[in-house]
């Protein structure tokens, strides 16, 4: 849970919410061929249910005011991961800033898998 | 047909037109992110490839396009850049083991390029240069069932690009919301072109000056050729007594090595001036005759090049030339308009160099001035986010040690230079130079340059818009009322998140008159006269009608 104080009142955002806009953001990307599950509540929870969830391979955390946000995603085979990691990165946080208005700290990019063409 | 020689061609012709026309791409670049890079995103990626074909002589059209894709796989920068390299994959695998290719090998092999290209991203957003990527070749593949000459394909391919992109806006509402079409399939349509013009058997396109678009060869790239001996060498060496080595023989040897050999013979010292490829030759002989006293070498094609490259407003009011490393540090600044650059100068910063928004200089601009700024370590002042790359581009290219600060404005850059303090480290001080800047909220003012959409309002050309740390917050049809709008605005952001305000300085335009800043300054100070210390300042600054420092 995120929250927020100004002058009219308090805003709270939720885990889930952010999960969900990063995942979409994420998923958007140029150069995300994927996402990857990431820790074990992930994992357990895609076998129960097959379904696909927009949060996977997302984590959010915050710390003070600020956001830091864990990625991990499939690419394919031929391209340059650092340039990719770089625009992730930037279309991230934009997003981010954009809709919600608060500071990105911090986008880690974990390339967890490749998808062969 | 096409010869490998020809598709390398294309492509360094397609690299350099890019580089002539990137910073038009880079004016519409407002997806996915509008920070205005991807035109120097994807010539910088083109320029890899370029560099490595212009190495090939006499390639197949399989091993040309190898090399394009191997080196743009390495060169690939941004979005835009990474596209642009899965395209040439595909048409490397395509191409693979042909001698030379036709029409349509050359769309079958963009087409695999294109479903690579597609492969990569979970959720395409079409109206981006995928989608002038894929409609083109599409358009090819259909031209070639038809006539598959590398020509008429070619040319499909091209007026199907130019019109997918004019359709990119209906696609996407970003690029409508600004007026514009997408930047990526304006580099890629650019791209396609430059090569349809060596296909159709036009020549190769020149090569620009790093960042100058005026498509126009200079006398200095085209006097190049002519400087043989790269290196200016002087030195002056000390006679010692014994030393019976006759220095006509020293002569004899320098002329074999280079020419505009220069020896004076003097009974203390013999004095020397060569152009040579190898001053290390040079100097070795030499001491042989004695110590040496002064020792100066000079590369003279780069000297060439920032003599000719120097805009021509500058050029007149300082020359640059490299300086050796005295102190411990050093400050470079880019900056427009007379005011701010005389701001900068007070504040001890080195030099200047003339740019900022719509005027960016090239890395090479920035690298002279770091070269003639005397000090081990060289902090970078951008001053602009579109200027932080081509200032990162001169670390690797100075002799010196170059730190460049993330300062996206002037008044970030100024705030910096006055935390600098020159007894810490570098470390502390790129800490507290860098925690200042972002303290710093600046506000600026300026006219908008084409019809646009912002946030349900509609801006018309010419109207006052009023920028908050880059992002349009109102327009106004008045300077000074969004001048004043926009402080107050500022200053209440600030109050909310908790950060208090303690100055703010006003730097006006040259297309402001001093009488109407000193109106906006008293109607701020009436507001926050008690609280707050305002101070004026002289800017003279192109575009901008006001910058507002708040801190």
């Amino acid at each position: 849970m995120i929250q927020m104080e100004n002058h009219l009142g308090t805003i709270q955002i939720s885990q889930e919410y952010f999960a969900y806009l990063v995942g979409n953001a994420a998923s958007s990307c140029y150069g995300v061929a994927g996402m990857m599950k990431s820790g074990a509540r992930q994992g357990l929870r895609s076998l129960i249910s097959r379904r696909t969830y927009a949060d996977e391979g997302v984590r959010v955390r915050s710390q003070g005011n600020k956001l830091i946000i864990d990625l991990h995603i499939r690419v394919i085979y031929g391209m340059n991961i650092s340039a990719i990691a770089k625009s992730i990165v930037n279309k991230v946080r934009y997003t981010v800033e954009q809709a919600t208005g608060l500071e990105v700290q911090k986008v880690n990019v974990f390339v967890d898998g490749m998808k062969a063409e | 047909m096409i010869q490998g020689k020809t598709l390398c061609d294309a492509i360094i012709s397609a690299s350099n037109r890019l580089a002539k026309e990137r910073q038009a791409v880079d004016e519409l670049n407002v997806f996915p992110v509008p920070d205005g890079d991807t035109g120097t995103n994807m010539s910088m990626t083109l320029a890899a490839a370029s560099r490595e074909l212009e190495r090939l002589t006499e390639p197949t059209v399989s091993e040309a396009a190898d090399v394009a894709a191997a080196a743009l796989l390495r060169g690939a920068r941004g979005n835009s850049g990474v596209i642009l390299s899965l395209l040439f994959r595909g048409l490397s695998k395509g191409l693979k083991g042909k001698e030379t290719a036709d029409g349509a090998d050359l769309a079958e092999a963009l087409g695999m390029g294109v479903e690579a290209a597609y492969k990569a991203v979970m959720k395409p957003t079409e109206g981006t240069m995928l989608t002038v990527a894929r409609e083109a070749v599409a358009k090819g593949k259909e031209a070639a069932a038809k006539d598959s000459s590398a020509k008429n394909v070619w040319e499909a391919i091209c007026k199907e690009a130019e019109a997918s992109l004019q359709r990119t806006p209906d696609l996407l509402p970003v690029l409508k919301k600004a007026g514009v079409v997408d930047a990526g399939g304006k580099g890629l349509c650019i791209v396609f072109r430059a090569m349809q013009d060596v296909f159709e058997g036009g020549s190769i396109e020149t090569k620009a000056g790093e960042a100058v678009s005026t498509g126009e060869i200079s006398a200095a790239g085209a006097f190049e050729a002519d400087i043989k001996f790269t290196y200016c060498t002087e030195f002056i060496i000390g006679r010692e007594k014994g030393n019976t080595n006759d220095p006509l023989r020293l002569r004899a040897y320098l002329e074999s090595i280079g020419d505009s050999v220069v020896l004076v013979d003097d009974p203390e010292i013999i004095k020397v001036h060569l152009h040579t490829n190898d001053p290390g030759l040079a100097l070795s002989e030499a001491i042989k005759y004695g110590q040496f006293e002064t020792v100066k070498i000079e590369n003279m094609r780069i000297q060439h090049q920032n003599a000719a490259w120097v805009p021509e407003d500058v050029s007149d009011s300082q020359t640059l030339e490299r300086s050796e490393p005295e102190n411990e540090y050093g400050f470079v600044a880019v900056a427009a308009g007379e005011g701010l650059q005389a701001l900068f100068k007070d504040l001890s910063c080195d030099n200047v160099v003339s740019g900022g928004q719509t005027m960016n200089p090239s890395t090479d601009d920035i690298l002279n001035a770091i070269q003639a700024t005397p000090a081990k370590n060289v902090f970078v002042l951008p001053n602009n986010k579109n200027i932080i790359l081509a200032a990162e581009q001169a670390i690797p290219l100075a002799d010196r040690k170059v730190h460049v600060l993330q300062t996206r404005t002037i008044p970030q850059g100024i705030a910096a230079m006055l935390n600098f303090n020159p007894d810490d480290d570098v470390q502390t001080n790129l800490l507290n130079m860098m925690k200042a800047a972002d303290n710093v909220t600046t506000g600026s003012v300026t006219f908008a340059v084409r019809d646009s959409d912002y946030s349900g309002r509609s801006i018309k050309e010419g109207d006052i818009l009023a920028l908050e740390n880059g992002k349009v917050i109102f327009s106004d049809s008045e300077v000074k009322h969004a001048v004043v709008k926009l402080t107050k605005s500022i200053v209440n952001t600030r109050r909310i998140t908790g950060r208090e305000t303690s100055f703010i300085t006003l730097i006006y335009g040259k297309d402001v008159k001093e009488a109407e800043a000193e109106e906006v300054l008293e109607a701020l100070q009436e507001r926050y006269g008690n609280s707050i210390d305002i101070t004026l300042v002289n800017g003279g600054q192109p575009v901008y009608y006001y910058f507002i420092s708040v801190e």
